[in-house]
């Protein structure tokens, strides 16, 4: 049937090897020189051909599968004239979705060809070659801890945030070891509302999520007049606040007015003020005009009103407001004509990176000082600022991002069959188990650990709470020595066996992953692709027929597992359920609620049987090992999750050839998470400036 | 009204001594937000003493006034509970379609609307491509077809009359930092750039009644002045971000202008907002469906989306009345057998409609009800959730009479008659010249002749 070579299909469940086949087959870089619009010849020589081969069977005329016809394309111009499909169709052969696994699969160099000419095609259609970030307003975590720190407010001032409240500042970063057992935390639930330290703080309003990627992300963070609302009077309201003064460093001398000084000196005083304060709020230096502008409120207010303090407030208030405070431009297009703008917005995407703030004085000082251009200059201060306490909110808004640790809070499981999880409000499972991911990730991060341990580790955090739940022997962990404690304080443990360690088999992985009655290996297998290995399904596509299809079988399928294998009987649901469903197989020894299990309810055996990289597992253990023998799929996959936190966008095809190349060094660095940070610190994809479409040398070439 | 052209601190200084006038005697309102099951003072009628005093009021409503309101249930129905079998001459016996019983001579049931379906996930372009503009195959922001969309583009003109162009309202008030907008979100000014909807009934009745004191002319002229600077700076894309806050800042500057004219005629009246808001569904939903209300009769805006919650979340929700616990809502539309369970929770979703088209009856003027002037649309962008069918579309209209809509019956569209039809009918009763949006090939005629 078809022209081409094929390859006898890969059992391999993820091949997850995007940049590897690209690379195996080309000497040279996708990036080099090619003239920018793509010959008309190159639809019939490489896109008709591909498709004819391995596409057009299924997806043809009214009846094409998924909907997608793709007959409809038969020139460059159509193609050009609906890049957005293309787009996910490049998306589905390269994360080998499709073509369907029981089917001919296509040879490496031809996808390679294919994805060439796709990414010349975006770039004849108008397309920048490389995706361009945009200026974005500030998110929640953000904007959160900006003002906190702008204002050097030195406590909690945001408390009803998504973030875990705990006792604070329980690990010193600097010491780079966590503590063998953290006491009595006062923590909260996601979302759960807690006093505000300023009483009538409005809330901050929340973002939206991304899919598959993170809360920063440009295209997510729109601007409504809401939002400018809220923000609005959040600025007022913490200004104005009774207690600012008590809790703000910059009120004595900033806010009150300078002793026994002249109208004249006191304007000269306040402009002083106001230029280095619109120097940090704008993470950059304040323009001549622009601190003309603020002064100029200032003056106006200060006659007005007679009060120095009034007119201050009224000026940092507007400070707040400014658009050049609430949006974020360090990754803007814009700002890579000037070094010096360079070195501001380089030390602001440092800051929002690895502490989720703005830039402290001693990173503006590098900036100012041009230090932030070389390899060196930024290792230094990535080091400098792994050691701060603010590293914190790393583990918190990426980490917790990372792992869906959030949905653990929403979930809701049945309360006729887990009538135990409701017992106390106190001690709800849930709320322990945030915590337990989170400190696992804070040791990892702090201690500077292989990342490999995210898949297994003989270590844990754990308590008492958690080990009633999970069913575990305490006189077995060794490390639990509950003599003084409450049922709440969490120790460092070594776990006796390997049931538990790592991230997959936490109980919030488990237990935000299931349905309300029942565990769902579709749910744990779409996480396990996604966040270890950034590889998600795809959406099911509209008129999927559901699980209870089951029902028309003779006999009654005995547990989920069967019940899905029927499911996939069916070819459509087989192409993506062949590679989601077993990886969620192997953590069928774990039930709705995190707890392990030997069989089910009705007292069948559980079956946590598959196949993933080629090999056989039965269980969750020797699932997680196979990972760990594959540990570049997974430091890739952690690799691109945290390089989308840190651009704050999407992944695209043209970021692959530097993704590469930082997988690379983070795998011979041996996967330290430092590794990790620093590799994508120094990485062409943070430093350098976004390409344009006009920028003619710089297109993909073909073959 | 338009800005009265003077100086501008003089402006400011009658603004303020209005207000004062106008500023309420009891208890500080932050402190009232902030208390449990408070009675709110607000301007204007008692909202809870339906009818008798609306005639006294000096002048919410004017004669010509016409309103729309958009209340969006997510995750499609049960079509065979939901649509009355073809040529049934009661249309209210269909199970789902009771509660309207009550109501019957106060809405038209339109049936056979479709929608196309563009291959991605299905859910999110069913809410968040419910209204758009832009034709099923423009996916202009790289998924989907999203763009402004029709309750914007009414606003745009209808809007300008009242504070608050629009009002976009959610009954949602989890957090899922997993499910991105385009689930949670009926309401768009453009492509990706979503009017952001209000969850907390607190927050929208401050917004609509509380005081305006933070914000301070001066300094939105300041922060104005900063973003023209800035714009000559940036390129394309990132004005287009800027563009969103600039339109944002007008956007207060304009509602100041108009609440400064407005607040000086409205009464007193009490609204209870229980603290902390509830979570079972009903209650939620009329809460804020009240609002919607109060919002209609002190004319702050004449246009709503409502969206009663969003597509695919798995958030287990409590309908009260319903079942006993929580349930998931859109699992159990992708499972058969709860088919009926299902049913249950359109039905409760009619039933909350049916409270609200019987609150906007309740105020009167000589011109007749706030129904008659409001164009009340209940509807989905799915019709079965469960295969994903966007053909047969669940939609029904309330009100409208004013507008010479015969109401009380039930309409039969042909087969694959675009829903973009009807939104097309509806801007044109509502005075915006169109003849066509997005993938409109005619009106709905048989609903508005």
């Amino acid at each position: 049937m078809s022209p081409h070579p094929v390859e006898k299909f890969r059992t391999r469940l993820i091949v997850g090897m995007m940049w590897v086949s690209f690379v195996l087959c080309s000497g040279n870089s996708i990036l080099d020189a090619q003239q920018a619009s793509v010959p008309t010849d190159e639809f019939e020589t490489i896109a008709r051909p591909f498709l004819n081969a391995w596409c057009i069977d299924c997806h043809t005329g009214d009846d094409a599968e998924a909907g997608l016809d793709m007959s409809r394309f038969d020139s460059q111009k159509d193609v050009e004239a609906d890049l957005k499909t293309w787009k996910s169709i490049i998306e589905a052969i390269d994360h080998e979705f499709m073509p369907p696994a029981e089917e001919e699969q296509p040879v490496s160099i031809w996808v390679k060809r294919l994805k060439n000419w796709y990414l010349k095609s975006r770039v004849a259609a108008g397309e920048p070659s490389r995706p361009i970030p945009r200026m974005r307003r500030l998110n929640r975590t953000e904007y959160e801890n900006t003002i906190t720190d702008l204002l050097r407010i030195d406590s909690l001032l945001f408390t009803n945030s998504s973030q875990i409240l705990l006792a604070d500042h329980y690990f010193n970063a600097a010491s780079k070891k966590m503590p063998r057992y953290v006491l009595a935390m006062t923590y909260f639930s996601y979302g759960q509302k807690r006093p505000s330290l300023l009483p009538g703080l409005p809330e901050v309003p929340s973002d939206p999520a991304v899919e598959h990627g993170y809360s920063n992300d440009h295209e997510a963070l729109s601007f409504s007049p809401l939002q400018a609302e809220r923000y609005f009077e959040m600025a007022n309201s913490i200004i104005n606040s009774k207690k600012f003064a008590k809790i703000s460093g910059l009120w004595n001398p900033m806010f009150l007015p300078p002793n026994n000084a002249t109208i004249a000196e006191q304007k000269l005083a306040a402009r002083g003020h106001l230029q280095t304060f619109l120097g940090r709020a704008f993470r950059r230096d304040a323009t001549k005009v622009e601190v003309d502008r603020y002064a100029g409120l200032f003056d106006e207010q200060f006659s007005q009103t007679g009060n120095y303090t009034t007119a201050m407030k009224i000026s940092v208030t507007a400070v707040l407001n400014s658009p050049s405070f609430l949006f974020r431009q360090d990754f803007s297009a814009g700002s890579f004509d000037d070094e010096q703008v360079n070195q501001f917005a380089m030390a602001s995407r440092l800051s929002y990176f690895l502490w989720a703030s703005m830039p402290d004085d001693h990173l503006f000082q590098a900036a100012r000082e041009g230090r932030l251009g070389t390899r060196e200059g930024l290792v230094k201060e990535v080091r400098r600022m792994m050691n701060d306490k603010k590293i914190k909110s790393l583990a918190t808004d990426f980490g917790m991002q990372w792992l869906k640790v959030a949905s653990v809070a929403s979930a809701q499981p049945d309360r006729d069959l887990f009538p135990k999880f409701y017992k106390s409000k106190k001690i709800n499972p849930a709320v322990s188990m945030v915590v337990e991911q989170l400190l696992f990730f804070e040791t990892v991060m702090i201690e500077d650990r292989n990342i490999m341990e995210f898949i297994h580790s003989d270590w844990g955090y754990i308590n008492q709470n958690l080990i009633q739940w999970y069913g575990l022997d305490s006189k077995a962990i060794l490390g639990y020595t509950p003599k003084q404690s409450t049922s709440e304080d969490f120790f460092r443990v070594k776990w006796p066996n390997d049931q538990k360690g790592g991230v997959i088999t936490s109980g919030a992985t488990l237990v935000s992953t299931s349905a309300t009655t029942r565990t769902s290996p579709v749910y744990r297998g779409a996480w396990i692709l996604d966040v270890i290995f950034n590889r998600p399904p795809p959406a099911p596509p509209a008129n999927v027929p559901s699980l209870d299809q089951a029902k028309q079988h003779s006999e009654e399928p005995k547990n989920v597992v069967e019940k899905l294998k029927i499911h996939r009987e069916d070819a459509n649901c087989a192409v993506c359920h062949d590679r989601i469903d077993p990886m969620g197989y192997a953590l069928e020894g774990f039930d709705a609620v995190g707890r392990m299990r030997q069989q089910y309810e009705n007292g069948t055996t559980i079956e946590a049987t598959g196949i993933i990289f080629d090999e056989e597992f039965d269980g969750s253990a020797q699932f997680k090992n196979i990972i760990l023998r594959n540990e570049r799929e997974f430091v890739q996959g952690f690799t691109e999750h945290m390089s989308k936190y840190a651009l704050g966008r999407r992944l695209e095809l043209q970021d692959e050839e530097e993704l590469k190349k930082i997988v690379d060094a983070v795998v011979s660095r041996g996967n330290f998470f430092s590794a990790v940070v620093e590799e994508i610190v120094t990485s062409d994809l943070f430093r350098s400036p976004p390409n344009f479409a006009t920028k003619k040398d710089e297109l993909p070439e073909t073959n | 009204m338009s800005k009265p052209n003077c100086d501008k601190s003089s402006v400011r200084t009658s603004i303020r001594a209005q207000r004062r006038v106008t500023r309420l005697p009891a208890m500080s309102r932050r402190a009232a937000l902030k208390g449990t099951a408070v009675a709110i003072a607000l301007p204007f009628l008692d909202i809870m003493r339906p009818l008798t005093s609306f005639a006294n009021a000096s002048q919410p409503v004017t004669e010509k006034s016409k309103r729309i309101a958009f209340m969006y249930i997510p995750n499609g129905v049960i079509s065979h509970h939901w649509h009355p079998t073809q040529g049934q001459p009661n249309w209210l016996g269909s199970q789902s379609l009771k509660p309207l019983e009550a109501v019957r001579d106060d809405v038209v049931v339109i049936n056979g609307l479709s929608r196309v379906y563009v291959s991605g996930e299905p859910h999110s372009q069913a809410a968040s491509c419910w209204m758009t503009s832009s034709k099923p195959h423009d996916r202009i922001d790289g998924s989907t077809a999203i763009n402004r969309t029709l309750d914007q583009v009414i606003a745009r003109q209808v809007g300008k009359a009242t504070p608050f162009p629009s009002l976009e309202l959610s009954c949602n008030s989890f957090e899922d930092n997993m499910e991105p907008k385009l689930f949670d979100a009926i309401s768009w000014y453009g492509p990706s750039h979503d009017a952001r909807s209000e969850n907390d009934p607190h927050r929208v009745f401050q917004r609509l009644f509380g005081d305006s004191d933070h914000f301070n002319r001066s300094v939105l002229d300041t922060v104005m002045e900063d973003a023209r600077s800035l714009n000559k700076q940036l390129g394309q894309e990132d004005r287009r971000k800027l563009d969103e806050y600039m339109e944002s800042v007008r956007a207060i500057e304009t509602r100041l202008d108009h609440q400064a004219d407005s607040r000086t005629n409205l009464g007193n009246v009490d609204f209870k907002i229980p603290d902390p808001v509830p979570t079972n569904r009903g209650e939620y939903m009329r809460l804020m469906g009240d609002l919607m209300v109060l919002a209609f009769r002190t004319d702050q805006t004449r246009i709503v989306s409502l969206m009663v919650g969003p597509e695919r979340w798995e958030t287990p929700q409590l309908y009260d009345g319903v079942f006993e616990k929580p349930v998931q809502h859109h699992q159990m539309t992708h499972e058969k057998i709860y088919d009926e369970e299902v049913a249950l929770i359109d039905r409760f979703h009619v039933n909350q409609y049916v409270y609200l088209i019987n609150r906007l009856k309740e105020y009167q003027d000589a011109n007749g009800s706030l129904l008659d002037s409001t164009f009340f649309v209940l509807g989905s962008g799915i019709s079965d959730g469960n295969e994903h069918s966007y053909e047969n579309l669940p939609m029904i209209i309330a009100g409208g009479n004013a507008n010479g809509i015969k109401t009380g019956r039930q309409i039969q569209c042909e087969k694959d008659t675009p829903l973009a039809n009807l939104w097309l009918s509806l801007a044109n009763e509502m005075g915006v010249e169109l003849n066509e949006f997005a993938d409109s090939n005619g009106r709905i005629t048989q609903y508005t002749d």
